[in-house]
Parts: structure tokens; C-alpha cells; sequence
């Protein structure tokens, strides 16, 4: 399974665990989607019964965080695409419908212009390390 | 008529007397304040172990409906199931309302005259019902208002023919 994240994505993450309170979020996902063979595809499925799901995910328990992404199926991806805590300084309770039709689509328009950034974690498993991905012309 | 009179003035030495008796009345007297204040205190400690076992009994029910919500946000509706199944998503999510309104309506009464006693179950049922708002929110979304938005199918059909 090929984990991605759009700009997005990374931006928000890179914004929220230089607090110590959402450093916990580095691990979340490492144990969610990057120490799995097979991936738990849980949460809120936001698009209904399509094949390739858009997801609302919990992470961190209840007061936690909540994260979103899309499975690509046929290309054996994920591509995580948004994040925000419930609590904190950067905490607020849910996003708009607007906002979530929003990051689908702006996850799609960077799927198919290649602006991605590969997701891998370090060999101590504690840091999430992202990589552009090369654009092909 | 002879009377038999037993006054304290009968025995050999009236103070000690009077000092025994006042000693047995009072240690009477404080083993039953006592007692009644033991008494009192295990009904008060026991009432307080009940409510918060109670409020942790409603957290456990609405945790495990946040997991079984988002259980049902992965249900196919189709020609089988269709418009029963949706029919009976609409009602959980008009129930769900009431059960989060009523149960607002306690945490609200109960931070304000328990919170003393129960903080961290009254956190935790706060937490809850925080969840359960926001599940119960975006299982409308999924059955209700994203399939009749123009903006999210399209975007939906983009990614299905990725």
C-alpha cells in the first residue's frame, strides 16, 4: 500500500506537531497506516458505497483529532489529505460540507497533476518523513 | 403504706454515681451520633460510586454508537434496501437528536451540582456526547445532504474514475 498525502495535508501536519500537544499525531498515523500490512479502512465513509472511499478517520481517541482521506483501490493508495485537531490552540469541533466537498476535490486535482508528497516514517518509527513526488512532464 | 424509694441518695456515694450515669449516657450518646454519621456517610459514598457508575454506563452506550454509526456510513443502499433502509437511517438520526438533547440537558445539571464528585466521568460523558453530535451530523451528510449535492457527485464520480 502506497501512502501520499496532498500539500495540504503536510502544511497542516507540519503546522500542528511542532506543539507538543499534537505530537502525538506522528504516531497515530505511523501505527494507523504505516506499520500495517493490511490497512483498516474505518471511520466515516463520506462518499457512501463507492468504490474508492473518502473517509473521516479518528485518531487519538475521542477528543483527539480527525483526519481525511481517499483509498484509491486499483492504484493500492491512500492519500491523506486533510487534518485537524478537536482541541488546542488549532482545535475546532467538525468542517463545513463545503470544506469537505472542497478537499475532495482538491485531493483529486493534485492526485492527477502529480502533486503529492510520498509518506514513509523513519527507522525509529517517530518521525513521518514526506517526499515530493517528481513530476513527470 | 410503707413506699421502698430508691433515690441516688441511696447509694454509698452519690457523685460517682451520678458520674457513671452521666459517662454511660453520654458515651451512648456519641457511638449513636456516630454511628448515624457513619451511617450517613457510606449512603452518601455509596449514592456517589452509584452515579458515577451510571454516567459511566452512558458513555460506554454512546462510544459504542459512535463505532456503530460509522459502521453504518459504509451500508449499501440499493434496490434491496432502498427507501426502508434510508427511511430507518433518517429516524436514527431524528432519535439520536432527542437522546443528545436529553442527555446534554443532564451533563448540564450534572457539572453544575456533581461536579465535585464525578469530574472526570462528567468530562468523559461531555466527550461523548460531543461525538455522538458529530457522527450523527456526518451520517446525515452521508445519506442526506452529500448524494443530492451537485458539487460533492461530481467530485465523487472525478475520484471513481481515478
Amino acid at each position: 500500500m502506497n501512502i501520499f498525502s496532498t500539500p495540504e495535508f503536510k502544511k497542516e501536519f507540519d503546522k500542528l506537531i511542532r506543539k507538543n500537544s499534537y505530537k502525538y499525531l506522528t504516531n497515530e498515523i505511523i501505527s494507523t497506516y504505516l506499520d500495517k500490512k493490511t490497512i483498516d479502512l474505518s471511520g466515516v465513509r463520506l462518499n457512501g458505497h463507492s468504490k474508492n472511499p473518502y473517509i473521516k478517520k479518528r485518531l487519538g481517541g475521542d477528543g483527539g483529532a480527525r483526519l481525511y482521506l481517499l483509498a484509491v483501490i486499483n492504484k493500492d493508495s491512500i492519500y491523506l489529505s486533510f487534518i485537524h485537531p478537536k482541541t488546542g490552540t488549532y482545535g475546532y469541533s467538525n468542517i463545513t460540507k463545503e470544506k469537505r466537498i472542497q478537499i475532495l476535490a482538491d485531493t483529486i486535482e493534485c492526485i492527477k497533476s502529480n502533486n503529492l508528497y510520498e509518506v514513509s516514517c523513519s527507522e525509529k518509527r517517530d518521525i513521518l518523513i514526506f517526499k515530493k513526488i517528481n513530476v513527470k512532464k | 403504706m410503707q413506699f421502698k424509694i430508691h433515690t441516688i441518695m441511696n447509694s454509698a456515694t452519690p457523685n460517682i454515681q451520678i458520674s457513671q450515669t452521666f459517662t454511660q449516657v453520654s458515651d451512648f450518646s456519641v457511638k449513636k451520633k456516630r454511628q448515624q454519621e457513619n451511617l450517613r456517610v457510606n449512603e452518601f459514598l455509596d449514592g456517589v460510586l452509584e452515579l458515577q457508575s451510571e454516567i459511566n454506563e452512558d458513555c460506554k452506550f454512546l462510544e459504542n454508537l459512535v463505532v456503530r454509526f460509522e459502521e453504518i456510513s459504509w451500508i449499501k443502499l440499493d434496490s434491496s434496501n432502498y427507501p426502508e433502509a434510508l427511511n430507518l437511517i433518517n429516524a436514527i438520526i431524528s432519535v439520536t437528536r432527542d437522546v443528545h438533547r436529553l442527555m446534554h440537558n443532564r451533563y448540564i445539571f450534572l457539572n453544575r451540582n456533581a461536579k465535585k464528585h464525578a469530574s472526570k466521568e462528567i468530562e468523559r460523558l461531555k466527550t461523548a456526547l460531543d461525538n455522538i453530535k458529530e457522527v450523527n451530523n456526518d451520517l446525515e451528510d452521508v445519506f442526506i445532504n452529500l448524494p443530492t449535492d451537485i458539487d460533492f457527485q461530481l467530485a465523487n464520480e472525478k475520484l471513481q474514475n481515478l
